[in-house]
């Protein structure tokens, strides 16, 4: 299953190229796009997207402060 | 381009600017002369404004994170500068950092803005007719299935949806890269990302909005960064490594005094500053990526959606590319081109026969013969007792006599005799009349109109193209020497096909696949760009494919290779531009010929040149002029 998000408060290119390789490992999968400002997270089919992106929101806040991830509409 | 600055961050940067001019003009002539010691203070009173929140959040990521980030980095430069007395250069490095970072995020907006229309025609509300008419505005995701909504004219078509209002002209340039409006009649289903052009129109919702088409191909768009082409992945890999390595090179050079005598702290120190000034590989992480993704945002432009950056590499350097026949380079549709009856019979009573007959069949072949016979006003009659041989043809009773028709083994059977090879290009329907044979009706798939241009246009480009299909030979090498292919492959069966497709990749490389996205799965699997031809919101095609053409004209998939060539030039050129600089500065640093001023121009420098540079990409399709131009130039 993907959980499309959006992402914000990214520095720069290199910081969200970093950032998406800490999420690959989280995660089974992840993609994120800088120019898109988009963030596409691939999980288990049973998970939750609400508690998905909550935990890819404290990652995003742990690797650097500012960083929010939320739930496409 | 400072959009994301704050009031007064802007006054902090050009106060810092100023101080900044000023201290330069200090260090380097004797037009302004002021004490050492008060040319520190004013460096740190304008240095503090500016570089806080930077100097704060590095500090803040290496006690509660431990990691050292790109902030942390340039304050330990601006740190580096002010203890070798650099005071100008130290605010140049937090300055130019800071507009660089301004940058980016300008670069990214424009990118989200522009990458794609279709963001733009994402609808954020839908109005939802209730039984009594009432209509209410509500958000698209919550729109169900079956419900009405009514769409006014110059607004977008947020769901799929059948249509209950008599007509519709609706716009789909945006999906189809088609300038012409398109008509949909009552009971067609309008995708969603279409603009109404004309009347208000109401429809019935068919597809929530996760599954509509428009949320589809963003998604498309949205996943296409997965796969990543050569230069990118390539990328990736170097920036890992990038960082630490030249960081830790600025740690060696900084500490080589301590070890060489004689050798001055100031000039060793600025060499380490310069590699820690050019640490950041950002031109390279942004700018290459930022290339592809506009050329595949430009290119989605004229209705042709690339579903990742490698097949965009692939489409650039493409050698070969492969047609299936029924469906991709024909319309599939038969029209009868040529009638020998046998003696005792004309040609319009053995086709009126035939598609007496062929009325009871829904083969696509039985469907033409009816077509034409309707065409010439020929009397078609009841036909009893018909019984259909799947593959071969049928027979049944028509005014008492028994009529079969089908394929030339069939009729050869039915008719006990083995009938000559007729040299027809097309494809042939044999006809007996109570065991006799009466003759054939051939018939022929004419080349989709866009065929002849598209194929014309490829071999300039250099590309081969091969034809390759289950039909006969004749029928084939007809429609190849008629557009100009390179090669056809005929008589091929499913298994044929893939064996074959490899060993026309292995002579002559990058090969790609052009079929209808249904039946050709295992071929455009096993090419480089599988590419289908699938009218906007056929499922199958947009999965089984890399590359979708959204409409049927196939000129698109020239125009296509054409506009993947320059992006991925472009892509290179950045490449090469941002690595080559980045390490002629780190060399002339090492050897102390670099300052940090020309640092500073390999760090923000190299990365705006390098981010305009790839930006050029999104304008490579300006509006809906493309496809006529570059129609009218490939029929010419």
């Amino acid at each position: 299953m993907k959980v499309r998000c959006d992402i914000k408060g990214l520095d720069c290119a290199n910081c969200a190229a970093k950032l998406e390789r800490i999420m690959q490992k989280k995660f089974n999968g992840a993609n994120l796009n800088y120019a898109m400002g988009s963030l596409v997270i691939e999980v288990d089919d049973d998970q939750d997207e609400e508690e998905v992106v909550k935990s890819a929101n404290k990652i995003a806040g742990d690797f650097e402060d500012g960083i929010s991830v939320s739930l496409r509409d | 381009m400072f959009k994301e600055l704050g009031a007064s961050e802007k006054a902090a940067l050009a106060f810092a600017t100023l101080v900044m001019i000023a201290l330069i003009l200090y260090e380097h002539t004797s037009l302004i002369q002021i004490n050492g010691l008060v040319a520190l203070i004013l460096c740190v009173t304008a240095y503090i404004p500016v570089a806080w929140k930077t100097v704060l959040s590095a500090f803040k990521n290496l006690i509660l994170n431990k990691t050292l980030n790109e902030q942390f980095l340039m304050v330990i430069a601006t740190i580096g500068a002010f203890g070798i007395k650099d005071y100008a250069e130290a605010l140049a490095v937090m300055i130019f950092y800071l507009i660089g970072e301004s940058f980016e995020e300008y670069a990214r907006g424009k990118a989200h803005n522009e990458i794609t229309s279709l963001v733009k025609l994402k609808p954020q509300t839908v109005r939802v007719i209730d039984e009594n008419g009432k209509a209410a505005i509500v958000k698209p995701r919550q729109v169900k299935a079956g419900q009405i909504i009514r769409v006014l004219a110059g607004e977008v078509v947020a769901l799929d949806g059948e249509l209950i209002s008599e007509s519709a002209a609706m716009d789909t340039s945006a999906i189809t890269g088609e300038s012409e409006p398109r008509a949909y009649l009552k009971g067609e289903e309008i995708p969603s990302g279409c603009v109404n052009k004309a009347r208000v129109i109401e429809l019935k919702v068919t597809r929530t909005f996760r599954n509509s088409s428009i949320t589809r191909l963003l998604n498309l768009i949205e996943d296409a960064a997965a796969s990543k082409s050569r230069p990118e992945a390539l990328i990736r890999r170097f920036s890992v490594w990038y960082t630490p390595i030249v960081v830790a090179c600025a740690v060696i050079l900084a500490l080589v005094p301590l070890f060489v005598s004689g050798a001055s702290w100031s000039d060793w120190g600025t060499r380490a500053l310069v590699f820690l000034v050019v640490s950041c590989p950002c031109a390279l992480v942004l700018s290459v990526p930022l290339s592809f993704f506009g050329g595949m945002g430009a290119i989605s432009k004229t209705g042709v959606m690339i579903k990742g950056s490698i097949y965009l590499e692939n489409l650039a350097k493409l050698k070969a590319l492969a047609f299936d026949k029924t469906g991709t380079i024909t319309r599939g549709a038969f029209s009868v081109t040529g009638i020998k009856a046998q003696e005792g019979i004309t040609g319009d009573e053995l086709l009126s026969r035939a598609a007496s007959l062929e009325q009871e069949s829904s083969h696509p072949l039985a469907k033409a013969v009816v077509a034409s016979a309707t065409e010439r006003k020929l009397k078609l009659s009841d036909v009893t007792d018909v019984t259909e041989k799947a593959g071969l043809g049928l027979s049944g009773n028509l005014d008492g006599a028994v009529i079969a028709a089908g394929r030339r083994e069939y009729i050869e059977e039915i008719c006990r005799l083995t009938l000559e090879r007729t040299d027809s290009k097309g494809t042939d329907i044999f006809v007996a009349r109570d065991g006799k044979f009466a003759g054939v009706i051939s018939l022929f798939d004419k080349p989709k109109q866009s065929a002849m241009p598209a194929i014309k246009d490829l071999e300039r480009m250099g590309i081969a193209t091969c034809l390759i299909t289950g039909d006969k030979r004749e029928s084939a090498s007809e429609v190849a020497r008629r557009l100009g292919m390179s090669e056809a492959l005929s008589e091929q069966l499913p298994e044929d096909k893939l064996r074959n497709f490899e060993s026309f990749k292995k002579r002559y490389g990058i090969s790609g696949f052009v079929g209808d996205g249904i039946n050709d799965a295992p071929v455009l699997a096993a090419s480089d760009v599988g590419i289908a031809m699938g009218q906007f919101g056929s499922q199958a095609a947009v999965e089984a494919a890399d590359v979708v053409v959204m409409n049927d004209d196939l000129t698109r998939i020239p125009g296509a290779i054409r506009l993947a060539r320059r992006t991925y030039t472009l892509a290179l050129e950045n490449m090469w531009l941002s690595v080559g600089i980045k390490l002629l500065i780190l060399i002339l640093g090492a050897l102390g010929f670099a300052n940090i001023w020309l640092a500073i121009f390999g760090d923000v420098g190299v990365l705006i040149l390098a981010v305009l540079n790839a930006m050029r990409s999104l304008g490579f399709v300006k509006g809906r002029a493309w496809s006529q131009a570059s129609q009218a130039a490939a029929r010419a």
